[in-house]
């Protein structure tokens, strides 16, 4: 399937990382993510550390939406650390001071020893040939019995069985470009078991298991990447369209690099961006706003705040060209395009989002009706406007039908594309696309997690008014604003196109 | 922007005063990490949240009407002036476990095409340009226990979403040009299932557990199947199935009960209920027990399924081993599966055991997958975790307590918006369990012991008659072949 969902709800169960590809960069299975109202009465609180609160009572159900956002994500990585922000998001469940051990003061020689160990290990086999094979083997057996030793001490999972154990659920938390959100529903009477853990993750981590969880982020990277032919596309697809923006690689990072994550990186990590004054605390649900203020001062008061993080100044330079990549790969053809844009906060971004809802949404859109409905030549193709802080990219992705070739599809997409170029498009369309993004709207009001999560998302990116701005700028776009936008943005010499090339089974 | 910039001076202003401090706090707490800080005792909280008191919480979970039409169609609705929307959903007994041999994918077809292509009196684009102007969706679908129609309008447009949503079930257009569609996209999903080790080893498995019964099928069709489809076999099969007495309808949101009545008497009243020409579900017959399978695929992570046969979603016993689930590898990071295969060994990502309770019987399967070199130790290691929490006296107080909590717990969420409430009653009467199940089963749970606990493991889980299907790369067999089992190496590719 293109790029429309990487949970992988399928087992029945939460899986902490629905991270990487799912937010950001992904084309979401719901093509428009966003319209709340600035209307909504959202309470903003700010504790004196710095830290943002956003607090929205609504009472039809006894439960409350919590999360807290960081403003980290892989942009604030560097080649040889990539996917750090979501390796320390897994870390983030390992437990406390008090939490997921029955004697801290006693795990820490032994971690100590552990990470030293795991530190000359990995700086022997980075020599590559010359590597001293016995050395590693002996560490390697020496570091598992030491992780057998810290064991005794060390209760499993225990910060997901306090929540759950309380009726906690939708135990999640994921990475982005941009940020980390950390999310969970709970029983609206559980509020301060929340404060209490969330606060204490904050202020008493402890990176414990670290190195068996490397493997379990490796075993999700080749599940999300190498073992799905969409996955492999996608990352190809962002290192083709972005050269210089840390948007280039993944959220799951490299592989190489996964394998020489070190402790000490997380930490550091951990320090310069998991301050109260670059984090979010969003509940939407069944509480009292007075009551709740208290709870956060009680547990996130004194929790001291932190210097500003560095900025990230990385810029993609303008394109002078159309590029193109090629995976060779065991399965079935398909195609990604992508046309540099723009940030959330520009004035450009709802235009582009009407120009998603006229190409992709639903059975009346531009590409679905001819693709699909008139000639039927792919099983899916679906269009989507990043909303990232930095600017992004408008993209387009197909799965041709047998028998149709991958070049027929890449020039439909362009003539679709042209002809936003070169005619302005009916008031009709326009027209249902405002439509259609207000009842979404309506239909969000159902959910305390997706407001949340909305908010969450909006404040990290670029403050969370932004949402209620970009739907009254989306009602105020004209005809004319979309043929701009798509002379200014969808030209050849701003397009990359990356395509899955089967491999010739009887060549091999 | 305003926020964002206050934000800013702010945090600048606090963390200038403690910067210098709270930088060096910060890395004794992680390097050293038995310091306590200064600020931090000021903090007035209990010393562990297993000593956190929680007031009093009522919990009133709404309750849906139900009525019963003359022709058979039942209805359950819920009113909520909350939100300007409704949402209907008909839930059908039309799902593919009423195929013949000779009709496999014929349910699934038929149900996507109700929306697909249109009504009689409506063509589809008509259909599709008259819904999306106001921002309405109506879908339709097919699984192996049920289709389903589903629609999601504003109130304002109340009367023409539920126009259209009559319309789809009972008089669909099936017109050619949209059958050759959707039969074309079928065809191309099928073909696209190869390339997803999860999708091989889901249709696999089932063909494992249930040989040539209708849960062993892939529910979309075969390639050959597909092409077979005439048009008169999906309008023979709608007329003889899509029935209202095989019909469960459920209406949520915004609306008067009486305008809800009176427009699905005007709708539906008409349609006469009958059960002429419809089959009855095969029996299942005993799966092949006790066997290892193997596909090659050139992957670098392998792709691990085992179980047997499980339960039926109205067995008694379902509660019981719903919480006995929970602690072997249903309850995500609370489970032993997650624990010593992810957690403790690194070995998967994915790891998870799963009763999928359906209409007729079920399976109780395990999933993994971990790269190739662990592919057997992760095997192993997860039947051994599974074999041992089904020993007598091997689950603590202090697991089933947790498993216990967090079902009991986490139920009021079965409530959340009115639209799970009213789902959760019609699923009820779909799969024939009691009307006063969801009141009663805070009390079941509650009940539940240890002994019971036992009893069912023994009853209904059976290490030594574990199937096992691997998909991995070649360097996969010599690891199977280390541990002395026969197995049989199945081909995908001939579909």
């Amino acid at each position: 399937m293109i790029r429309s969902s990487a949970q992988v709800s399928i087992l029945g169960f939460t899986i902490r990382s629905l991270c990487v590809i799912s937010t950001g960069l992904s084309i979401l299975p719901f093509s428009a993510h966003s319209e709340t109202d600035s209307s909504l009465p959202v309470v903003e609180y700010k504790l004196e550390n710095g830290l943002t609160a956003l607090l929205l009572e609504r009472h039809h159900s006894p439960t409350v939406a919590c999360q807290i956002a960081f403003k980290v994500g892989s942009n604030n990585e560097r080649p040889g650390v990539t996917g750090s922000a979501h390796m320390l998001e897994h870390m983030m469940f390992k437990g406390t001071h008090t939490i997921g051990t029955r004697d801290h003061e006693a795990e820490i020689p032994i971690m100590e020893k552990i990470d030293k160990l795991a530190n000359q290990l990995l700086d022997e086999r980075l020599k590559g040939e010359a590597a001293n094979q016995e050395k590693i083997a002996k560490w390697e057996t020496e570091i598992e019995s030491l992780q057998e030793e810290q064991r005794e001490f060390i209760v499993g999972e225990e910060l997901v069985s306090l929540y759950k154990k309380q009726g906690g659920t939708g135990l999640n938390a994921y990475t982005s470009n941009d940020y980390t959100n950390y999310i969970c529903k709970l029983p609206a009477n559980k509020l301060e078991l929340w404060c209490w853990l969330e606060s204490d993750r904050i202020a008493n981590p402890v990176f414990r298991e670290f190195y068996a969880e490397k493997e379990v982020v490796h075993e999700e990277r080749r599940m999300r990447i190498d073992t799905d032919p969409d996955g492999s596309l996608w990352e190809l697809f962002n290192s083709t369209l972005f050269n210089a923006h840390p948007y280039s690689w993944l959220t799951i990072g490299w592989p190489s690099d996964i394998e020489n994550y070190r402790r000490e990186t997380m930490e550091e990590f951990f320090k310069l961006y998991y301050a109260p004054n670059n984090a979010v605390i969003v509940w939407v649900g069944d509480f009292d706003t007075e009551e709740a203020k208290q709870l956060l001062e009680k547990y996130f008061g004194s929790i001291p705040s932190q210097p500003t993080p560095p900025p990230i100044v990385t810029r993609e330079p303008e394109q002078m060209g159309e590029r193109r990549a090629t995976l060779v790969y065991d399965a079935n053809p398909s195609i990604y395009m992508g046309w540099h844009t723009v940030a959330i906060s520009d004035p450009d971004l709802p235009v582009l989002e009407v120009i998603e809802g006229i190409l992709s949404s639903g059975r009346t859109c531009r590409l679905y009706k001819r693709m699909r409905d008139k000639e039927q030549m792919v099983s899916s193709v679906m269009g989507y406007s990043m909303r990232s802080e930095y600017p992004g990219a408008f993209i387009i992705g197909a799965e041709p039908l047998e028998g149709v070739s991958i070049e027929t599809i890449e020039e439909t997409i362009r003539e679709e594309v042209g002809k936003l170029r070169a005619e302005t498009v009916d008031e009709w369309e326009i027209q249902r696309v405002k439509n259609k993004l207000q009842s979404d709207f309506v239909q969000k009001l159902e959910s305390n997690y997706v407001l949340a999560r909305d908010l969450a998302e909006h404040e990290c990116k670029s403050g969370w008014r932004m949402l209620g701005k970009i739907d009254e700028a989306v009602q105020q776009v004209t005809a004319e604003d979309v043929q701009r936008v798509a002379k200014k943005y969808m030209v050849d010499t701003n397009l990359s196109v990356v395509v899955l090339e089967p491999k010739d089974k009887d060549a091999s | 922007m305003l926020p964002r910039v206050t934000s800013l001076k702010r945090s600048i202003l606090f963390s200038t005063s403690n910067a210098a401090l709270s930088g060096v706090f910060i890395l004794v707490v992680i390097l050293f990490s038995t310091t306590k800080g200064s600020w931090s005792e000021n903090w007035t909280r209990v010393d562990h949240p297993k000593d956190l008191e929680f007031p009093e919480q009522a919990f009133n979970p709404p309750k849906p009407e139900r009525y019963e039409m003359e022709n058979g169609m039942v209805v359950y609705y819920l009113q909520d002036p909350s939100i300007p929307m409704i949402r209907a959903y008909a839930r059908v007994r039309a799902g593919s476990i009423y195929e013949q041999p000779n009709e496999v994918g014929l349910a699934s077809l038929t149900a996507g095409l109700l929306r697909l292509g249109g009504s009689r009196s409506s063509p589809a684009e008509e259909m599709n340009e008259k819904l999306e102007y106001v921002g309405a969706t109506l879908e339709s679908g097919g699984s192996r226990d049920y289709s389903a129609v589903s629609l999601r309008v504003l109130s304002k447009d109340k009367e023409m979403g539920f126009d259209f949503f009559e319309q789809i079930l009972r008089e669909p257009a099936f017109p050619d040009d949209k059958i050759e569609q959707k039969k074309g996209e079928v065809t191309e999903r099928l073909r696209r299932q190869l390339d997803d080790p999860m999708e091989i080893t889901r249709n696999e498995f089932r063909k494992i557990m249930y040989n040539d019964h209708p849960y062993g099928r892939n529910p979309l069709g075969t390639r050959e199947s597909l092409a077979s489809f005439q048009r008169e076999q999906l309008i023979d099969w709608h007329k003889r199935i899509f029935r209202p007495n095989r019909i469960i309808l459920s209406v949520s949101g915004d609306f008067e009960a009486d305008w809800l009545k009176k427009t699905l008497k005007e709708k539906f009243g008409d349609w006469t209920n009958s059960d002429r020409g419809f089959p009855e579900p095969e029996e299942i017959q005993q799966s092949q027990i006790g066997k290892t399978f193997f596909i090659e695929k050139d992957l670098n992570q392998s792709t691990v399924r085992f179980g047997h046969l499980g339960i039926k979603k109205d067995n008694p016993d379902a509660i019981p081993l719903d919480v006995l689930n929970f602690v072997i590898g249903g309850g995500g990071f609370s489970s032993r599966l997650v624990n010593e295969v992810r957690t403790k060994g690194g070995y998967a990502y994915v790891v998870a055991s799963i009763f999928d309770e359906p209409l007729l019987q079920g399976q109780f399967v395990t999933i993994l997958q971990t790269q190739t070199k662990n592919t057997m130790e992760a095997t192993q290691l997860a039947q051994r975790v599974i074999s041992e929490a089904i020993e007598p006296g091997n689950l603590t107080d202090e697991e089933i307590d947790l498993a216990k909590e967090s079902k009991l717990n986490d139920f009021v969420f079965n409530f959340e918006t009115p639209h799970s409430v009213v789902q959760a009653y019609a699923e009820l009467e779909f799969y024939g369990l009691p009307d006063n199940y969801l009141e009663e089963y805070r009390e079941n749970l509650v009940n539940v012991t240890r002994e019971d606990l036992e009893r069912v493991g023994k009853k209904y889980i059976h290490p030594d008659r574990f199937s096992l299907l691997v998909l991995g790369n070649s360097d996969v067999n010599p690891l199977i072949d280390e541990l002395a089992v026969s197995y049989e190496t199945l081909s995908i590719e001939s579909e």
